[in-house]
């Protein structure tokens, strides 16, 4: 039994399949992209995910554009996102993120799996 | 030495005689002579040739009657004031009465005389007489008095008549005729109306009919029955009056007299009017003209005739008068206050015949009124008579002269027209008239009347009216009048320009005086009491000198009234008073002259000009100043006359442009051309729109120094202008090429900062994160192998690696709260506020996470973490991730300063301030260390022992304050400590969204 699905967005590869691994780990089911553009387009063509971690500072396309296109979507954009940053300014943007978690790195798996049970259940 | 009386003693008792001589001698009041004399001798001449002060008298004469003797020495003119005792005895009783009846003062009783009987009856006596002598003095000076004052009284009616006559005379037209002369002539008669003669001698020769007078009457052709008239000299010193009527051909026949006379007073003619009542001539009235050859008019014989009626009558009472008061009898009635009986038919007879006369072209209206029904009884009441004047009366006769005074043409158009038309009767001032004619005894002199001519205009006239009553019937009036209007109208002006005139002196502020030819002050407005001080009441009348005002004052003025009077209009500035003090006065002298062209007075106007003079002063001072300051600034100042286009005045120029003043054209047109050209347009531009709108400016541009560089330059200054058109520009130009290149070097240091600040701002950024990439790879993976199941039979391996992988998770983290702290710091220490995100969390519910959170850490150091829950949430509004920085910062503390002790961890609720205390029992801290323990880099503990970059609290610090709370410390030495935080549940100014608000508050809030 699954306990969901988990779009990892992230560009650095340690800590991407290292989040992979942990959740999976916790029984989650797991898809990453490294960028903006892959994690649209595995959107685009696998099922929805149930939530969506999403770093920000990410190469091509970065985060912000990505949750911008995310939001454009009707069937995207009630996919609760969680934002995964290292820049404290990033707390700002949150309502222009429309988001309202934020998780900071470096991440403490405590707080993870608290949002991640707060949202997934 | 004794007062000495003399007596003398007529007796023939030899005893008495003795008797006496002794009493006399024993008196100590009195040494007294004592002269027997015999009865027979004559008394009267001793009384004369020597008067005694005492005559004793024995009436028991033999030879005569010794009260006789007593009664001739009384007819006697000395014996009557001497005093007399009578020597008697007791009874003689009726004898006594007799003598004293008889005028003795007192008597002796010679049986029973005593020393002071005597001296009392000559005392007595003496005394008597004296009071007796008095009286008769007083009566007769009373009697002298009277005399006097009947003289007086007669020459005062006289004189009063003649003055009347005088005035009226005056009156009339006193260009014509220069004066009436009472010339002393002799001799003359009339008969009815032809001619006089004069001669020399006086007139009381005549009045005694002399011969030599009459042999000249007889030569002249004089009948000498002619009646003369009398010569009253009363109190008329040689001068008398008679009368002629001498025609100019007669005067001319009377050679020598007439050139004589013509000599004296440049006599060409002249008129004499008789002076009589009735037929009898009292005198005559002469009047000559001294200039002209002209013939008197009509007017002038009808004056002349009214002068001597006036003189008529005051000569005959005069006469009566004396006549009277020689027959004893009351003539009182004859004085000036006594009205004459009206309606005396004789002399309004006279008076008529004479109008009727003189009726005909003359200056004045002449007019005779008749009563239609008849008469007005004169004994009817004073209004009846009135009443019937206005309605029954009109006008049956008049000159043209009067009807053209009513606007018609000739007589003829006057004629008929009721008293009431002419004269109103709505007129209160008409009925007052006519009630007064018929008082006076219907002889009115110069009344004046308000009547209304034909086009309805109004005209005063004074008129003299005579009434003609016979059998006690007013039967008509006499009257001439004369058009006054014109001078009423004149003087209803005069006043009105006296009364507009004071009114302006009085309102104007500055001062108005007038002053006569005796420097009399006789107008002064109420401005002098607020110039000098002093009231216009009080100068009145008074020359300078008599003033309060100073002698300073009073010389200056003085000067220019001298001048003035002189007839030289005069003007002077007048300074007085003592330095600090001074006072300027403008002072105007002006003459006014008479109407024959002489100076009569002087106008003087005084204006204080202190205040003009001290602002004029103050306006140079200024002007000074401004100069000064000018100078010292290094402005150029420029003052420039848009209407001609040139620069009126420059000041300091060299410094700024390097010209010299002389060498700079005028026209403003080259200082445009001076402007850089690319701020000339807009300095163009700029100026014309000023000109429009406003008043001031201040305006930077770029102007070409002499050297050709060009200079920035502030110009800023003052248009003065006139509704909306601008006459003057007023500036000063400043050199502001530095401060621009200040301005500039600014500019350009501030991007440089800014650009500074943003890189690092940016750096900082990826500086965390790429710091935080590794952290976070390293931190996951570690908590990884942490969280590997560690029993089994890899147990061991596993613990180790568990062990190892804990070690180095812990370490992260150190890493990671430095590198946060790093980050942090960085941006508070450019003074940028810690950006904060306030949300709605539970206080107990953070605080709860954090301590377990921490808990590990606190065993590992050996101390015990407390945290006592309260029963409740706390909800607050705050940011929770840096709240929760600060209570990791305060435990990491406690830890590191407090092994192995109890840290406590409270929370507290204090109305709307949350408290959070953090409590150690550490080493402690003193009191200088505690000061500079939220600094940054502050240390509470030495380096050398403790690590730690000491920017822990200091981040607190910024945390809570940016909280708007406070963050305090308690703590001694040895103790351990207390951190404790106290924050505003809802820190405000804060973006409180209404949803927030609503969360907290909502509107049915149960607690």
């Amino acid at each position: 039994m699954k306990r969901g699905r988990i779009l990892v967005v992230e560009d650095d590869q340690d800590i991407r399949e290292s989040l992979k691994e942990l959740l999976e780990d916790e029984g989650y089911e797991v898809s990453a992209a490294e960028d903006g553009v892959r994690a649209l387009l595995l959107l685009e063509q696998g099922q929805a995910p149930d939530l969506i971690l999403l770093d920000l500072m990410m190469p091509v396309v970065n985060g912000y554009q990505f949750r911008s296109k995310q939001l454009e979507h009707a069937q995207w954009r009630s996919i609760p996102t969680v934002v995964l940053t290292a820049d404290e300014r990033a707390r700002a943007e949150m309502r222009s993120l429309e988001v309202q978690t934020l998780l900071f790195k470096p991440i403490k798996l405590e707080a993870l799996f608290q949002v991640l049970e707060d949202h997934l259940g | 030495m004794l007062p000495q009386r003399y007596v003398l003693l007529i007796s023939e008792n030899e005893r008495d005689c003795a008797r006496l001589e002794r009493l006399l001698a024993q008196d100590p009041s009195f040494a007294y002579e004592l002269n027997r004399l015999d009865a027979s001798a004559d008394v009267l001449n001793a009384l004369r040739a020597r008067r005694p002060d005492l005559l004793l008298l024995d009436h028991r004469l033999r030879r005569q009657d010794g009260l006789q003797l007593l009664a001739k020495v009384r007819a006697d003119l000395v014996g009557r004031s001497i005093a007399v005792v009578l020597l008697a005895d007791a009874q003689d009783q009726a004898r006594v009465l007799e003598g004293l009846r008889m005028g003795a003062q007192d008597y002796l009783d010679m049986e029973y005389l005593s020393p002071q009987r005597l001296s009392l009856a000559f005392n007595n006596a003496v005394l008597k007489q004296q009071f007796a002598d008095e009286l008769l003095e007083r009566q007769a000076s009373i009697e002298r008095a009277a005399k006097d004052a009947e003289r007086q009284a007669a020459r005062l009616s006289m004189i009063t008549g003649l003055s009347r006559a005088l005035a009226q005379f005056k009156a009339g037209d006193a260009s014509q005729i220069a004066d009436v002369g009472l010339q002393s002539m002799t001799a003359g008669w009339a008969d009815g109306g032809s001619v006089w003669l004069n001669t020399r001698p006086p007139l009381r020769r005549v009045m005694h009919r002399d011969e030599e007078t009459l042999e000249f009457l007889r030569e002249m052709k004089i009948p000498d029955n002619a009646s003369l008239f009398p010569a009253h000299d009363v109190g008329l010193k040689g001068e008398s009056i008679f009368f002629a009527r001498l025609t100019p051909d007669f005067i001319q026949s009377l050679v020598p007299e007439y050139g004589h006379l013509q000599t004296r007073f440049a006599l060409h003619s002249l008129i004499v009017v008789p002076i009589c009542i009735g037929d009898h001539v009292l005198g005559a009235l002469e009047l000559f003209r001294d200039r002209t050859p002209e013939a008197f008019s009509e007017r002038d014989f009808n004056f002349a005739y009214l002068c001597a009626e006036h003189i008529a009558m005051a000569l005959d009472h005069a006469q009566l008068f004396a006549e009277l008061k020689a027959r004893g009898e009351s003539a009182e009635f004859l004085l000036p206050e006594a009205a004459p009986e009206p309606g005396t038919s004789l002399q309004a007879r006279h008076q008529e015949e004479r109008l009727r006369a003189s009726i005909g072209d003359g200056s004045e209206g002449i007019w005779r009124a008749e009563i239609a029904t008849g008469g007005i009884p004169i004994d009817a009441p004073v209004d009846e008579q009135v009443q019937a004047m206005f309605e029954h009366g009109y006008l049956s006769e008049c000159n043209d002269v009067m009807a053209r005074m009513y606007g018609f043409d000739h007589a003829g158009e006057l004629r008929g027209v009721r008293v009431g038309e002419l004269l109103p009767a709505s007129k209160p001032e008409n009925v007052e008239y006519l009630r007064a004619f018929v008082r006076s005894g219907y002889h009115l002199r110069d009344e004046e009347s308000i009547e209304i001519d034909r086009h309805g205009q109004e005209r005063h006239f004074l008129n003299n009216l005579v009434g003609v009553v016979e059998e006690g019937l007013l039967l008509r009036a006499w009257g001439t009048q004369r058009d006054i209007t014109a001078l009423r109208q004149a003087e209803a002006a005069l006043r009105e320009s006296e009364a507009s005139f004071r009114q302006l002196a009085a309102n104007l502020p500055d001062v108005v005086a007038r002053f006569d030819r005796q420097r009399r002050v006789v107008f002064a407005n109420q401005a002098v009491s607020a110039v000098f001080g002093l009231r216009p009441e009080f100068l009145l009348g008074k020359t300078l000198q008599q003033t309060a005002l100073g002698t300073a004052h009073i010389e200056a003025l003085e000067t220019g009234l001298r001048r003035a009077f002189t007839g030289e209009p005069f003007e002077k500035v007048i300074v007085m008073g003592r330095e600090g003090e001074r006072r300027h006065f403008q002072t105007r002298f002006v003459p006014e002259r008479d109407a024959k062209g002489e100076v009569a007075t002087v106008l003087a106007v005084v204006r204080e000009t202190t205040e003009a003079v001290r602002h004029e002063e103050r306006l140079v001072h200024s002007e000074e100043r401004f100069r000064i300051a000018a100078d010292a600034a290094k402005v150029m100042v420029y003052e420039a006359d848009l209407e001609r286009g040139e620069i009126a005045a420059l000041h300091r120029i060299a410094e700024l442009l390097g010209y010299e003043a002389e060498e700079v054209p005028k026209p403003i047109a080259w200082w445009f051309e001076q402007i850089h050209p690319d701020d000339r347009e807009f300095c163009r531009a700029e100026s014309q729109a000023l000109y429009q709108n406003a008043t001031s400016f201040r305006t930077r541009y770029r102007i070409r120094h002499k050297d050709g560089a060009y200079r920035h330059v502030e110009d800023c200054g003052r248009i003065i202008g006139d509704h909306g058109r601008a006459l003057r520009v007023i500036g000063g130009v400043i050199d502001v090429s530095e401060r621009e290149r200040a301005e500039r070097e600014r500019l350009r240091l501030m991007e440089h900062l800014e650009n500074a600040l943003r890189l690092r701002d940016e750096f900082l950024s990826v500086a965390s994160h790429e710091l935080r990439t590794p952290l976070t790879a390293l931190s996951l993976e570690l908590e990884q192998l942490v969280r590997l199941p560690s029993d089994g039979e890899a147990t061991r391996l596993h613990s180790k690696l568990h062990r190892k992988a804990e070690t180095c998770l812990r370490q992260v983290q150190r890493l990671t709260a430095l590198i946060e702290q790093l980050l942090c710091v960085s941006r508070l220490s450019e003074g940028k506020r810690l950006p904060l995100e306030f949300v709605r969390f539970d206080l107990v519910e953070c605080v709860r996470s954090v301590v377990e959170e921490l808990r590990a850490q606190a065993q590992r150091v050996g101390s015990t973490l407390a945290f006592e829950l309260p029963a409740a949430s706390i909800m607050v509004h705050w940011d929770r991730e840096r709240i929760e920085q600060c209570l990791r910062i305060l435990l990491a503390n406690a830890f590191k300063y407090g092994p192995g002790e109890k840290v406590e961890v409270c929370l507290d609720e204090r109305g709307e301030r949350i408290v959070i205390e953090v409590r150690d029992r550490g080493r402690g801290l003193d009191e200088a260390v505690r000061e500079r323990l939220f600094e940054k880099f502050g240390r509470g503990v030495p380096v050398a022992n403790y690590g730690g970059l000491g920017l822990g609290l200091f981040i607190a610090k910024h945390v809570i304050e940016g909280h708007q709370g406070e963050i305090e410390v308690e703590s001694k030495r040895g103790k351990g400590a207390v951190f404790r935080l106290l924050l505003p549940r809802i820190p405000l100014a804060q973006n409180v969204g209404e949803a927030t608000m609503a969360a907290f508050f909502p509107v049915e809030a149960t607690g």
